[in-house]
């Protein structure tokens, strides 16, 4: 049998003799974070991840939060964050000056955080699908595949919430990848956003995805349901981005909004207009590899877009936010949900208005909008873990938007959260930020 | 309900579907060509990913990258942004087999591709699936998306990789998807199916990676890049960097043993993958099956990045269980520590068998349609990219009504892989080596850009300014040369003293420099400073690139002549054109297998008919003496204009 997670360090405890495992089942936004907070506390973490890819890859869009005043939650989450990850993301963020509009390049993002991550001590990425989650003496039958391999898996029975293993070993939790590969921890922590279940919905079409271009995380659900979770359905609306060959929000493609937007106010009554703002990058500006390694376009002060639209309508507030996508890209992304319905009817006003000019730079949608549907768990406690059907508490947490985290600094907050509780049951520290 | 522009068509020049080292080339010659692209990918996240070695070059592929360079293409500049480590092999051997080889970071790979790709104008990214090729009178018309989208175009470009019906496996499980973690593509192969295309399987595999931090440099033999550093590229000159190691170690018996006790697990084995797999770049499974005399292979261990401890295996690529392949791993010297970070595993997927395809990469049953890349059946970074720039350029001169741009076998490597594919078709993904190349001492890394920047200027691929560099670096060289052949070299004492120091004969009369340098003891260096100091400094300003090509030409003129004087000897049957509709069934004294293959291949000219594998000399003298009796009957039955065209265009 295919037993990973002993790793060789040992030395440090918490509690009692043995270095406490746990298992987060996806590298996402709130994932990541987790796994950091573990890690902080002391306790030995593998992190799977169907792609490795696509670590903490911020797949809705480049906003930051839904919910206005962005820039005072986003600086008191990241002070509660590990270091590593908070500068990880502190050098991919943009921010306005009063805070009301913060982005994230999503790919900078990512390569930052799974770098600080390979550095976290007891910290392991691994590749990897999980399919199957097995409680030891929970009152379910396993629902993993079938076994493979040549070693045999001690028989575990429950006390108090962790499992306890022939040969002195406590292991509460096994999961299975697609690949047949099992591993044993404490604890899991599920992690998976909106992949329990999810299907993306472009257009008329739906696909099963846990998000765009990647497997949904088919198998766990009925293990997590088996268990006990009761799941209610969630979705989010991913704007569409656009492509503006290769100069962001430049001059040229402010213009062209602008012009749209004019048009959109003379049918949508005085109260509309597009405001320009000026944002600037939150962390220092070295790339992750300028001491070492060949420059990067993150490197280079202009592919950084520092502007972002907003547009207002009289009384409404801000009704839509348009957004830069990243460095290496030429995409700007428009967040959805402050534009309502017309944003498909705007959006291609738009672009018919671009057309009547030059058609070398017209605006393209380079990734449609989409709507991502998933099951969010629903009778977990405050913290995040899971009761058995008997109540009895499982060494089962869930995490980010598969606990209901609405946006990234939800699920980054609830990321960390989580691995603080997870922490504490195992009776290992607090982290203290270091 | 997501937001999308409903029921809008966009049109397009040129369509290219995928978004690999293939599809990259092939949408950016398109749009520097002026035409309006679009490239179209499953995720945009992924552009220019390295789904296995984080490397590009090699021998045999090096010069690929350099053509490719020289053509105007990126592969060879996003390169130079991205390496790691950077390295000529073979500087030991002779010219033809010299090749750089980089190590890269893989996703600054990406990132700097990205960026190349966002800044072009005229080219369009989109994130979407292609399900459906729409065509009329055989003919391309438009591409249709998953998500409803219609991409109305005139040439589509075919770049999928591994992603067609593509099921990932390793030992007894398996998934569908493109690469691990990744949705495949599930309809368009019914649809080109559907057109007339045959499609079948292949199979390709890459090895596990493993946590940099848990390996055993002591262990194993560092492996450092070159100081200074040649780069790809001709245009660029980045700064100088830092560089990191790449470690070699090697598998024992203890590994092969991990390998033998549980090779029935091996999906080759059990039969989970039924397609065929890459020959030269076979997995540790396959090796140890097929030279079980073989008690060592190497393994490279490979730095991913910069901003990554994830490293690779070169050389221990494998499908076998992951737990199996953590034992294999395990049991090398350096690695018995390693923590597994993603397992290996194999890529079974749908290509599309090249002998459907023309020189120009275009489908013979749907015109507008191209393909290029490893639907092609190849194998490979290098090899994809260079079909891609070809496709890319081929798609644009098809919508202008133009000629294809096609190389010969004695112009490029590019030129041999794609004749290679078309008219001999592949039994296993196709890697490129130095010995496909009949004339590789012509086809060499350091004259790429003698050999094809005119071409690439032409095609408005190679800047004016580009093109004038280049003209001068000839310009100089031929100077240099001809001042070579009136320096003298005199047998004075001082000289006499020299050749015996460097090991050679002293000299028994005046020689010419060009002369002396032909003298393996001699470097350029050497030759410099037995001159007279008048003639010496008539060589200070020579830079190295100049004085290398004096140094090949002064070593290799007399072989570099032979093979001018054969390629010289076999152009007339080599060029000569049949043309698309040639009529086999009329000659007489054909065998029917030659017929058949004839039929099937069209080969656009006698010397691409002479590699078709079942048509003998005898089957050719008789198209010789068919071609030559039309031609002079004057009615032009076979004789094709095209070539008239090709010719002016490569002259």
């Amino acid at each position: 049998m295919a037993v990973m997670g002993i790793s060789g360090g040992m030395s440090e405890t918490c509690g009692d003799s043995r270095r406490r495992r746990v298992i987060v089942v996806g590298a996402g936004v709130s994932g990541c974070a987790c796994a950091a907070a573990l890690s902080s506390s002391g306790v030995s973490v593998t992190l799977l991840n169907p792609a490795l890819d696509h670590v903490c890859e911020p797949s809705f869009g480049p906003g930051l939060s839904d919910a206005g005043a962005a820039g005072e939650r986003v600086a008191r989450v990241l002070e509660s964050a590990p270091e590593g990850l908070r500068e990880a993301w502190r050098a991919a963020m943009l921010s306005t000056a009063d805070g009301s509009v913060s982005v994230v390049d999503r790919r900078l993002t990512s390569v930052r955080t799974k770098q600080a991550l390979e550095r976290m001590e007891g910290l392991e990425l691994r590749q990897g699908l999980v399919v199957g989650l097995e409680v030891s003496g929970a009152s379910l039958g396993s629902c993993l595949q079938g076994e493979v391999g040549d070693g045999d898996m001690a028989v575990a029975d429950m006390r108090s919430g962790v499992a306890s293993r022939a040969g002195g070993t406590a292991w509460g939790v096994k999961v299975q990848t697609v690949f047949g590969e099992e591993v044993e921890a404490d604890a899991v922590v599920v992690a998976v956003g909106l992949g329990l279940g999810g299907s993306v919905t472009v257009g008329d079409v739906e696909m099963a995805a846990g998000q765009y271009g990647q497997p949904a995380a088919e198998g766990l659900e009925s293990c997590l349901r088996a268990l006990g979770a009761e799941m209610n359905e969630a979705s989010v609306d991913v704007g569409p981005c656009v492509g503006t060959a290769g100069i962001g929000l430049g001059e040229g493609a402010v213009k062209r909004w602008e012009k749209a937007s004019r048009r959109r106010g003379s049918r949508s009554g005085p109260g509309w207009h597009l405001d320009t703002i000026e944002m600037e990058r939150v962390g220092r500006g070295d790339s992750p590899g300028s001491c070492e390694g060949p420059p990067s376009p993150y490197d280079e002060a202009e592919l950084w877009t520092r502007r972002a639209l907003v547009g207002r309508q009289n009384g409404d507030g801000v009704v839509a936010v348009i957004l830069p996508d990243g460095v290496a890209t030429g995409e700007v992304a428009v967040a959805p949900e402050r534009l309502g319905v017309s944003l498909g009817e705007g959006l291609s006003r738009c672009e018919e208005g671009d057309r009547e000019g030059a058609s070398s730079d017209a605006e393209t949608i380079s990734r449609p909008g989409q709507t991502v549907r998933g099951l969010v768990v629903s009778n977990m406690e405050k913290n995040g873990r899971l009761r058995g059907r008997s109540g009895e508490p499982l060494p089962v947490w869930v995490t980010g938007r598969t606990a209901g985290a609405h946006d990234y600094l939800e699920s980054l907050e609830t990321g960390l959260r989580t691995g603080e509780a997870v922490a504490r049951t195992l009776g290992c520290g607090v982290p203290g930020g270091r | 309900m997501g937001y999308l522009v409903g029921g809008r068509s966009q049109t397009y020049d040129v369509v290219v579907v995928g978004g690999g080292h293939a599809g990259c080339e092939a949408a950016l010659a398109a749009a520097r060509m002026g035409s309006r692209t679009a490239l179209v990918t499953l995720h945009l996240d992924n552009i220019a990913l390295m789904p296995c070695n984080p490397a590009v070059g090699g021998v045999g592929k090096g010069q690929l990258t350099r053509e490719i360079d020289a053509l105007g293409g990126e592969q060879g500049r996003n390169t130079d942004r991205s390496f790691v480590q950077m390295k000529m092999l073979n500087t030991s051997k002779g010219p033809a087999v010299r090749a750089l080889r980089a190590q890269t970071d893989k996703r600054l790979y990406e990132d700097w591709m990205k960026v190349a790709l966002s800044r072009t104008p005229s080219l369009e990214l989109v994130q979407g699936e292609v399900e459906v090729v729409d065509v009329s009178r055989e003919t391309v018309t438009a591409v249709r998306l998953k998500d409803g989208r219609r991409l109305v175009c005139r040439a589509v470009v075919l770049a999928t990789g591994t992603f067609l019906r593509a099921k990932v496996v390793v030992g007894d499980r398996s998934y569908a998807a493109g690469r691990v973690g990744e949705s495949p593509a599930l309809k368009l192969s019914a649809c080109l199916e559907s057109l007339g295309l045959e499609l079948q399987r292949f199979q390709s595999a890459t090895p596990p990676r493993v946590d940099g931090t848990t390996i055993d440099p002591e262990r194993m033999a560092r492996q450092d890049g070159d100081v200074p550093v040649i780069h790809f590229s001709h245009w660029e000159t980045p700064a100088g960097r830092h560089q990191l190691p790449c470690y070699l170690t090697h598998t024992t018996a203890n590994t092969h043993e991990m390998v033998s006790k549980h090779i029935h697990l091996s999906p080759i084995k059990s039969g989970s993958v039924s397609g065929k797999g890459p020959r030269y770049c076979p997995s540790i499974d396959r090796k140890i099956i097929n030279f079980p005399e073989r008690h060592s292979h190497p393994v490279f261990v490979e730095p991913e990045g910069v901003t990554t401890n994830e490293v690779y295996l070169q050389g221990l690529t494998t499908s076998l269980p992951v737990f199996v392949q953590e034992k294999i791993i395990r049991a090398t010297p350096g690695l018995e520590r390693a923590r597994l970070v993603r397992p290996g595993y194999a890529v079974e997927y749908d290509y599309l068998p090249p002998e459907q395809l023309t020189l120009g990469l275009q489908t013979k049953a749907v015109s507008g349609l191209f393909s290029c890349g490893q639907i092609n059946g190849t194998s490979g970074y290098e090899e994809a990219a260079a079909q891609g720039l070809m496709a890319g350029i081929n798609a644009a001169l098809y919508t202008r009504d133009e000629a294809p741009f096609i190389l010969r076998r004695d112009q490029a490597y590019i030129g041999v892989l794609i004749d290679d594919l078309v008219t001999k078709g592949v039994d296993e993904p196709y890697r490129m080596f130095t010995s496909r190349a009949e004339y590789r001492l012509l086809l060499r890394h350091d004259n790429a850009s003698e050999r094809l920047s005119a071409l690439g200027h032409s095609l408005g691929l190679v800047s004016d300014k580009q093109l004038a560099a280049v003209e001068d670096k000839k310009r100089k060289v031929a100077e240099y040369a001809e001042l070579l052949d009136r320096v003298s070299i005199r047998p004075d004492d001082a000289a006499h003293m020299s050749f015996q120091a460097l090991g050679t004969d002293p000299l028994e009369e005046v020689q010419s420099a060009s002369r002396v340098l032909r003298r393996p003891q001699i470097t350029f260096s050497d030759l410099v400073s037995l001159m007279e100091p008048g003639d010496r400094d008539r060589f200070s300003a020579a830079t190295p690139e100049v004085i290398e090509q004096l140094d090949l030409r002064a070593r290799y003129d007399g072989y570099i002549r032979r093979q001018m004087a054969d390629i010289k000897r076999h152009r007339a049957t080599e060029t000569m054109a049949i043309t698309a509709e040639f009529d086999y069934e009329a000659l007489v004294g054909l065998t029917f297998e030659a017929k058949d293959k004839l039929k099937r291949i069209r080969p656009s000219t006698v010397g691409q008919a002479s590699r078709i594998p079942g048509v003998s000399p005898a089957d050719i003298s008789i198209l010789l003496v068919h071609l030559h009796r039309a031609n002079r009957s004057g009615t032009g039955a076979g004789l094709s204009d095209v070539a008239g065209d090709r010719e002016s265009r490569t002259a």
